[in-house]
């Protein structure tokens, strides 16, 4: 069979050569197109798709826009009990029953899945109390997804429902070289996306099981979740300001694990703008938790100040100036942008370009960082695009971040005085601790991709300054 | 997602794999019991909150869950060192749940039970085997509270005062009677469906009847314990276990899951038990399992992995695995092989032995060559 294949490859080589062999002198090789890229500077607003926001709650907590998971009876079998808490409102029929992180799907083949949705990494705790929109910063990708799939095989009957799980489980091997992260609470999205597309025809959309471009590098880079309501003031998405056209047509990459034609992604992608439009009604939370008035107005004219000219202004008349900043100048841990912008990552964008998503869309990364707005930013911890620093007051005084750092995970272990998680110093880092739990929990800003450098901008702020500005994050 | 720990109860979906037209199991069929199992488990508690484990109240049958797994496996000796293996299982199906009405009819249940023993006699290379099933009824099987028992006609599994166990199974041509002295905190799980916990290291003395004699035997066992929904091969995944004792006070349990169709890599999980109890959980990547060698059935022509390496390379630990006797296949309703295997292995040059029990699922025959 292998044998069979790879004559076939070689016989479409010599084709290729063949006709390169035979084409006028006068017509050369055209130079790869230059993958698409977002310049440094003001990111300038792209039109957007209307909606409905309410619709588009109703589609992001209902609607299966990714197709395969878990057959329902294998789910039911092995799920632990739903608390209230983890459910949500507005949710019909047998999603009312689901973790807010899960929804129903029914096959055409008839089989009942449960399948994951938007929420499982756009939703998450604080203080006990299930955020919308809120990035999920405590989930554990430092499991292998195959492994877990492959597991879950042992209690799926029937060879409808098999072919569904195998159908999954299939995927979640395909994509487990590359999504598997080392430390518990970061995100490998990024080169979830990338081993995707190294599986699918760009123009077809149809899966492979065999990659069809070179995929990522294994070791994703860790992000941290951004939350949603940010959505309202950037004109682009992500860390790199890569997300440009509509943006609702790149949030349904996330279906891209199960989308297998540009038929199914048409079908996602006639509700997303409702869904975008709901991202972009979402507000913060308030902070619950006492604010002195007093000092956080003394903090506002140093955050204008010192904060401002990046992160905007707030309240009456706020200002948001939608502004990437060069890895020069911010400093943080240059490895994503570098590696969006150096080349390593242009045949994905290519891929882009040349599919369904690319249409209206272009993924564009610039050479830095978007600087976000902070609207509710006192509940994102941890901080920078790699969520290395856990809290805020760190964050604006760099020398008293830690190297390596661990916390409980415990929504309410908060730290109110400097607004982040609790935590403690472990003195060492990942490689010289045994226990393999602990050792996922430590986050260790010596590894490549997790360091906690750059954005020194606080650290020139008097204590006092610093309290003061810190008092004003609450009451954003 | 919770991480799967099936180490401990996969076994019990042995009774129920379903075989090739070519293999008809009647007395399967007969009981009904595939079909019992795909009954709806409604009004059956769901194990999807943690449990308190007691014991010995724990050994007993929890009627209000759908499906409960018993199994003793161990190695025993004599005093002159001839060598058995043995295994005895009781699986629970719960008909109907404990809330349902029942009819007048002295037949009518709300479990059935089925049963299987068997003895390896590694010397004369023989294994005895029997199977029974039967509705807990008529007081023909069934479990009780006080004391904690589980029985199925005269085999039974039964607690004794200071926390002792004793087993009694036999067939026409073979019996064991023994008690069973556990040495370590037993290991408790309660994920994906059920609970569970296992004694990886049962002190077995006793009595071995065989060809017409007695014989004053003992040895080591291990008990695994299921109840909630216990996976059944059944479905699209198949798998291996490997329950192993070794010399040093040590115990190794391996799970290794496999697709039926053959696509797809094996997943492996384990758990390594010290001397002292501390359990330590084995993830995929602390664990290779090789097949050395094959063993192919009289029966059917179903080749079974024969011969193992098992490696944890962290620790430096390679066990190579043996069977005892080649020929454990269970020849029962279900044809499956699980039996007693012989460890020999290394640990930093230092020599690693001990008895292990393995069962193999989902092997089928191979296809009819034309």
């Amino acid at each position: 069979m292998s044998r069979r294949r790879l004559g076939a490859e070689s016989a479409v080589l010599t084709l290729v050569v063949a006709l390169v062999a035979c084409s006028p002198d006068s017509e050369r090789p055209e130079p790869p197109a230059a993958a698409p890229r977002t310049a440094l500077g003001v990111v300038h607003p792209d039109p957007q798709r209307p909606g409905t926001p309410e619709a588009g709650y109703d589609a992001l907590v209902n609607k299966a826009y990714v197709t395969c998971g878990i057959p329902y009876e294998a789910y039911r079998k092995t799920a632990p009990a739903v608390s209230p808490a983890r459910r949500l409102p507005g949710r019909k029929g047998r999603n009312a029953e689901l973790p807010y992180s899960l929804t129903s799907h029914v096959t055409p083949g008839g089989v009942e899945l449960v399948v994951p949705n938007c929420l499982t990494c756009h939703a998450a705790y604080f203080n006990g109390d299930l955020i919308v929109g809120l990035g999920n910063e405590a989930a554990d990708f430092t499991e292998n997804p195959a492994i877990v799939a492959e597991g879950l095989g042992v209690h799926v009957r029937g060879e409808a429902q098999s072919a569904e799980w195998r159908k999954w489980a299939d995927r979640m091997a395909a994509i487990s070289p590359y999504v598997v992260t080392d430390t518990v609470g970061v995100n490998p999205a990024v080169n979830l996306t990338w081993a995707l597309f190294a599986h699918r025809d760009p123009k077809t959309l149809a899966w492979s099981s065999k990659p069809v471009i070179e995929p990522p590098p294994k070791r994703p880079l860790p992000v941290s979740v951004p939350p949603w309501w940010r959505m309202q003031k950037k004109h682009a998405m992500f860390y790199t300001a890569a997300g440009r056209g509509d943006h609702a047509r790149l949030m349904i990459l996330a279906s891209a694990l199960c989308t297998d034609s540009v038929q199914e992604a048409r079908a996602i992608d006639a509700y997303a703008p409702d869904i975008r439009a709901f991202l972009a009604s979402l507000e913060p939370p308030k902070y619950p938790f006492d604010i002195d008035r007093k000092l956080a107005a003394r903090g506002r004219p140093v955050f204008e100040k010192h904060c401002s000219a990046c992160h905007g202004t707030y309240g009456a008349q706020a200002q948001y100036p939608n502004l990437v900043i060069g890895l020069d100048a911010v400093g943080t841990d240059p490895a994503l942008a570098a590696a969006a912008t150096y080349g390593s990552e242009d045949r994905f964008l290519h891929w882009v370009q040349g599919s369904f998503y690319g249409e209206i869309s272009s993924l564009a990364p610039a050479p830095g960082y978007y600087a976000p707005p902070l609207d509710g930013v006192w509940a994102t911890a941890p901080y920078l695009h790699n969520g290395s620093v856990p809290t805020l007051e760190s964050l604006l005084d760099s020398k008293t971040r830690p190297r390596y750092w661990l916390r409980s995970f415990d929504s309410s272990d908060y730290d109110r005085r400097r607004l982040g998680w609790n935590y403690t110093e472990p003195g060492h880092g990942k490689h010289s601790i045994a226990d393999p739990v602990q050792r996922k929990r430590v986050y260790d800003t010596t590894l490549p991709g997790y360091s906690n450098q750059g954005h020194t901008f606080g650290d020139a702020l008097s204590e006092e300054e610093r309290r003061a500005v810190l008092e004003y994050l609450k009451t954003l | 997602m919770a991480a799967l720990l099936l180490l401990i109860a996969a076994g019990a979906g042995a009774l129920l794999w379903p075989k090739g037209s070519e293999a008809p199991a009647p007395r399967l069929r007969d009981t009904g019991l595939a079909a019992l199992l795909e009954r709806e488990a409604e009004g059956f508690s769901r194990a999807d909150q943690a449990w308190r484990f007691r014991f010995p109240a724990d050994h007993a049958a929890h009627s209000d869950y759908r499906t409960e797994l018993w199994l003793v496996a161990g190695t025993l000796s004599d005093r002159e060192g001839r060598r058995f293996g043995f295994q005895l299982r009781f699986l629970r199906l719960g008909v109907n749940p404990p809330a349902t009405p029942m009819g007048p009819s002295a037949w009518a249940a709300h479990d059935v039970y089925q049963a299987q023993f068997a003895l390896t006699d590694v010397a004369g290379g023989d294994l005895h085997s029997g199977e029974r099933v039967s509705r807990a009824a008529m007081g023909m099987s069934g479990s009780e509270a006080s004391p904690v028992r589980v029985w199925l006609e005269d085999w039974s599994l039964e607690a004794r005062g200071g926390g002792d166990l004793r087993l009694r199974a036999g067939t026409k041509d073979v019996g064991l009677t023994l008690t069973l002295r556990n040495s370590k905190p037993p290991v408790l799980r309660s994920a994906d469906g059920f609970h569970a916990y296992a004694m990886t290291r049962l002190r077995a003395e006793g009595t071995i009847r065989i060809g017409g004699r007695s014989i004053q035997a003992g040895g080591l066992a291990w008990l695994d314990r299921a109840w909630g929904e216990i996976p059944m091969p059944v479905g699209p995944v198949a798998w291996d276990r490997f329950l192993l004792q070794l010399d040093d006070g040590r115990e190794l349990a391996v799970l290794r899951l496999r697709r039926r169709d053959g696509s797809g890599e094996p997943v492996l999980a384990g758990l390594l038990v010290d001397d002292d109890g501390t359990v330590h959980t084995l993830a995929h990547d602390d664990l290779t399992a090789e097949v050395l060698g094959y063993w192919p059935s009289p029966r059917d022509g179903t080749r079974y992995p024969a011969r193992w390496r098992l490696r944890l390379p962290a620790r430096a630990i390679t066990l190579q695995l043996t069977p005892h006797v080649a020929d454990q296949e269970a020849d029962l309703s279900l044809r499956y092989w699980s039996g007693v295997v012989e460890i020999m292995g290394m640990q930093d040059g230092r020599a690693l032995q001990g008895n292990g029990y393995v069962e193999l699922l989902g092997y089928e025959p191979a296809p009819a060559r034309r």
